[in-house]
């Protein structure tokens, strides 16, 4: 017992009687539940003192930052968000840095937002441009048929005419469409994956097919305004288109449906 | 009479230093689930690399999740990145959630929190979400969905076709809890 608690202690418990301990127990258990009791001034302490808290939204209150008006959030630059509340101040919180992460995950960088919002709306400009481009694209396949005209006879001049224009309309939206794709900013250290590679890589079909189609397209076009046939490389001027517009369609879906 | 001194003894100053200790839980491990809801999409956006800490002491927690946006993975790198924008995770690279609980509570099934979440430099609070907690062996876990809306932090829904997602992105959120020692 002498080395338990030291002799001192040890006689002065001894003169204490049994129901004198029990009221030592009840009151020092009174002191957990009510924090106010247990925090002994003390100079050398850096504990802040207790704040007495009479509800749950005095409690709130010191935690969270005060709401914006009207219960809108307000912008908070990065230093902000990291500031610590007088709530937090007053205890044990944890923290951002605490938890592990790097300067440069809670931080941040204008920098890195600007180019991602450069990216954005780079590839928004290509989504619109790429679905307005189906238009003359796909009214080009339909008016074919009237410019080549029907064994061997050569189309009409104004539908020959009309489907040229058309075609060239399409494709110089489509050269303006691939142009934000390809310029949009890239973001380092990131990589393709799931159905944009698809889109991505019927590239490969559309794009060759898109420079070949309208060559191969004034090819014919000259063939017929001489009152020829379509003949030699120039009658492959439609397949070319159709699988073109099919690849170009299918790159389309594959970014608009899971 | 001497066990019962020592009893006292232990109970007078032991216990009270016992009860008032702090306790720290940590975020073992996490999956985080947005969903997002457009006429032609349903998107999940899943990251697994939230870090989270609880400091409990006097007998309140603290409680302290942050998952980095950029870790979300919806399964299309585009509609990631695009994602990225649309929250600023340039400027802001984290979601932070921050709540705080009397210690009492984590031993209910039910744990319902006042949530301040903060996303892409604006912080919206959530009242009252409802969490189920569940004992696995020495660690818990806890699950729930977040009913975030992308006003609440003023980001604009974005649009695929001219048609905006739905302004609701519930978050489903399970974590398992490890009480550090």
């Amino acid at each position: 017992m002498q080395g338990f608690g030291g002799g001192a202690f040890y006689r002065s418990t001894k003169v204490v009687g049994k129901h004198s301990l029990a009221l030592l127990t009840l009151g020092a258990l009174c002191a957990v539940a009510v924090p106010g009791w247990a925090q002994a001034p003390n100079a050398a302490s850096d504990a802040p003192p207790m704040i007495e808290l009479t509800s749950s939204r005095d409690l709130k209150a010191l935690w969270l930052p005060a709401p914006a008006p009207g219960g809108e959030s307000q912008p908070q630059s990065q230093e902000q968000q990291q500031k610590p509340t007088e709530g937090q101040q007053a205890g044990k919180v944890p923290s951002l840095q605490g938890l592990g992460f790097p300067a440069s995950e809670i931080h941040g960088s204008t920098a890195e937002q600007a180019l991602l919002d450069k990216r954005s709306h780079m590839l928004q400009i290509h989504q619109k441009l790429g679905l307005i481009t189906t238009i003359p694209m796909f009214a080009a396949l339909f008016t074919g048929p009237g410019a080549k005209g029907h064994r061997g006879l050569p189309g009409s001049p104004s539908r020959r005419d009309l489907h040229a224009a058309l075609g060239f309309t399409a494709a110089g939206m489509y050269f303006a469409t691939a142009y934000f794709a390809l310029r949009a900013p890239k973001v380092a250290g990131t990589r393709s994956y799931g159905l944009i590679r698809l889109h991505k890589a019927l590239v490969w079909i559309h794009l060759p097919g898109m420079i070949l189609t309208p060559i191969l397209g004034t090819i014919a076009f000259r063939q017929l305004s001489r009152g020829e046939r379509v003949h030699g490389i120039a009658r492959y001027h439609s397949w070319v288109a159709v699988t073109t517009a099919g690849a170009y369609g299918l790159a389309l879906l594959s970014v608009t449906f899971k | 009479m001497t066990k019962a001194r020592l009893f006292a003894i232990l109970v007078i100053f032991v216990l009270p230093a016992w009860l008032r200790a702090d306790q720290t839980w940590t975020l073992a491990s996490s999956t985080l689930t947005y969903h997002i809801s457009h006429p032609l999409h349903e998107a999940d956006g899943v990251s697994h690399a939230a870090r989270g800490e609880g400091i409990c002491t006097k007998g309140t927690c603290n409680f302290l999740i942050a998952v980095p946006v950029k870790t979300f993975n919806s399964g299309n790198s585009n509609r990631d990145l695009h994602m990225l924008e649309v929250v600023r995770g340039g400027q802001y690279p984290l979601a932070v959630v921050r709540f705080r609980l009397p210690a009492a509570e984590l031993q209910q099934p039910v744990i319902r929190a006042d949530l301040e979440v903060q996303l892409a430099g604006r912080t919206a609070e959530y009242k009252q979400v409802a969490f189920h907690r569940a004992d696995q062996g020495k660690d818990v876990r806890v699950t729930g969905t977040i009913p975030l809306k992308l006003l609440d932090f003023k980001i604009k829904p974005p649009s695929l076709l001219a048609i905006p997602i739905r302004n609701d992105v519930p978050v489903r959120v399970d974590t398992v809890w490890r009480l550090q020692s």
